[in-house]
């Protein structure tokens, strides 16, 4: 799939890297306090200058700062909810696929039924139903709900990994389910398990900044790229830096993981042709 | 399956914090008596168990309550928004297979080309690209500043009623264009990435080379020949495109205010019109689910060589299962599975993945 023009997925991949240490260092780096609205009526709604890198929002407060703490909370939700959803899938799917029979066809069942639900109107219902969740709740809610496909790509995985002959040594010497799962077959998915991780986090970016953008997932005031987005939503026209800079900086880290997932799949796992 | 969606929302529903009459706000009036004959009166006060059987009961007759903020039955504010929801994505859908499988064929017949490096990097690029971020720009750029389409919403809030047909289909459609644009270009990104893979292992193939040999154009062996035996994988996509861009259309309709299923469901959320969140979630996963009996239907008519493998009982497929099985193996499936020790689950993720980003 990947063939993309030399040097892109450099690019996409070095614009990651500045995009995470601007982010661990964002205390240092922010020229404002994020959250402070620095003079409601002379600076609000002020066009990207040199003092304001980013603009000011209809509060006052200085975009580019609020980009940079924003970093922190929407690469932390997707980092968050990745871990989550690979562990619990990987685990799902080394569990399924190393044991087989009923058990399998039960767990893989149930990821069928948890697959066809839209996950996206279940997280509406839930924002609604407890009125906005904290962002604890948040990853905790995308990471539960994202981990089906993994489970199911680990189980395939498992299950043509479990066919070769140094698994039938091992048990044959008398080793246990648990140690040939944790010795012998996760260290030959791993590469699978990688690729899962960066796509994951694509996804998750996405996502999060997508339902902050709706109003259901980080609340105000704390800034992320996603609510940033909305608030520029108010007045679209009059405040394009408000809209177009955060849906900049989600772009280029979605495309970046997808390249680096696509690059990471041709490397990892060569396809038998 | 229905059944299935409306217990989880139920359970939902109520382990939601909070009572049931919250939504009406604190105001003194509502003393508790008052409450207690509401609740009452609600059938609220009975055994769970009970509830349970009387909501999954009337939610399969049809009956999915009152909406308050519309102050109409749910079901009829959906049965509103269907048609603009299903219109949008239709043609999105379609125009986004023609454009994505036409850009996945020529690409495959210049590969490594300069052509196909642009367009390798273009799909990469709009597949990644947030739905919601693409329709701002365009409404930026040809709504605001270049004032070409209008703004918002489905059709001219005032002079619509006083048009003539032929003037309200025109308007429908000026107001659509932007919508449906944004959900071709993602969607058509992902098809083409899909067919040009798919399109390149086809030309490899052995017939191809036989009718190259027997002397027949390239332009045939493309369009007559390769094409029709790499359209499987689309086939299946379609399928299973169209209920997820049902739901996932929820960013483009609320940008464009377009008054789909979508939009209905963002403005009950904000309104708390918990009768029609629920009844809107339950329904949109019906579709869903209809959606990929569809693609599956879709494919067995389409490819009747995989019906035989299917009952192989080796290992039970659904249609994203079975993409990524075609895509992988070229179709021959079980065969290529039980030599090589492939699973034809092992793209599977790739394909979710692609799929969830749109959803």
């Amino acid at each position: 799939m990947t063939n993309s023009i030399k040097g892109m997925p450099l690019f996409w991949c070095s614009a990651l890297v500045i995009i995470f240490i601007a982010a661990i260092f964002a205390p240092a780096l922010a020229p404002f306090n994020p959250i402070e609205q620095l003079d409601i009526v002379g600076l609000k709604n002020m066009a990207p200058n040199q003092i304001f890198l980013f603009g000011t929002d209809q509060f006052s407060r200085d975009v580019f700062s609020r980009m940079l703490f924003g970093a922190r909370t929407t690469l932390g939700v997707a980092l968050g909810a990745t871990a989550i959803s690979v562990a619990v899938g990987s685990v799902y799917g080394l569990i399924a696929g190393y044991y087989g029979g009923t058990a399998d066809q039960l767990m893989m069942r149930g990821v069928d039924i948890l697959m066809s639900i839209p996950r996206l109107l279940i997280v509406i219902l839930i924002a609604a139903l407890w009125n906005g969740m904290p962002i604890t709740t948040l990853i905790l809610i995308l990471g539960l709900s994202g981990w089906f496909g993994i489970s199911r790509l680990v189980r395939s995985k498992v299950i043509s990994v479990r066919r070769e002959d140094y698994i039938l040594a091992a048990e044959s010497v008398g080793a246990d389910g648990t140690r040939i799962i944790t010795k012998h077959i996760l260290p030959n998915i791993a590469p699978t398990i990688i690729v899962c991780t960066t796509l994951a986090l694509a996804q998750f970016i996405v996502m999060e900044a997508g339902l902050s953008f709706l109003g259901i997932g980080i609340q105000p005031p704390t800034p992320s790229w996603g609510n940033i987005l909305r608030d520029g939503m108010s007045d679209l026209g009059r405040q394009w830096w408000l809209s177009v800079i955060p849906g900049m900086f989600i772009s280029v880290v979605a495309i970046a993981f997808n390249s680096l997932g696509d690059i990471l799949r041709d490397h990892l796992e060569p396809r038998k042709q | 399956m229905v059944t299935t969606v409306a217990t989880i929302v139920f359970a939902l529903a109520h382990l939601a914090p909070g009572d049931p009459l919250s939504y009406l706000g604190g105001s003194p009036a509502i003393n508790t008596s008052l409450k207690q004959q509401w609740i009452a009166a609600e059938g609220l006060n009975r055994p769970v168990y009970e509830q349970y059987f009387s909501y999954v009961g009337s939610v399969l007759t049809g009956d999915f309550g009152w909406s308050y903020s519309t102050n109409q039955p749910v079901s009829s504010v959906i049965l509103q928004a269907v048609p603009y929801t299903i219109g949008l994505t239709l043609l999105a859908v379609i125009l986004a297979f023609i454009v994505g499988i036409c850009v996945g064929v020529t690409q495959s017949t210049r590969k490594d080309s300069f052509y196909d490096r642009v367009m390798t990097g273009t799909t990469m690029i709009l597949h990644s690209l947030p739905d919601f971020w693409l329709a701002i720009l365009l409404l930026l750029g040809f709504a605001y500043y270049l004032p070409i389409f209008p703004i918002g919403g489905a059709h001219d809030p005032i002079m619509f009623e006083y048009m003539t047909s032929w003037g309200k289909l025109k308007d429908l459609a000026a107001h659509a264009v932007l919508p449906v644009i944004t959900l071709t270009l993602i969607l058509a990104a992902t098809v083409a990435r899909y067919q040009r893979d798919e399109m390149l292992r086809t030309l490899s193939s052995e017939y191809v080379r036989y009718a190259r040999a027997a002397g027949i154009g390239q332009s045939r062996i493309i369009w007559h020949h390769a094409l029709r035996n790499s359209l499987l994988p689309a086939i299946t996509l379609f399928g299973i495109t169209l209920p997820i861009v049902f739901t996932g259309a929820v960013f483009v309709e609320k940008i464009y205010a377009w008054p789909g299923i979508g939009w209905t469901l963002l403005n009950a959320f904000s309104t708390r019109d918990y009768p029609l969140i629920i009844g809107g979630v339950i329904i949109c996963s019906a579709a869903v689910v209809a959606g990929s009996q569809l693609a599956d239907l879709l494919y067995k008519i389409a490819d009747p060589r995989l019906i035989g493998g299917d009952e192989s009982g080796e290992l039970r497929l659904n249609s994203v299962d079975r993409l990524n099985a075609s895509v992988r193996s070229g179709h021959n499936r079980s065969d290529n599975d039980k030599r090589s020790g492939n699973d034809p689950r092992s793209r599977t993720y790739i394909a979710d993945h692609d799929l969830n980003n749109k959803a």
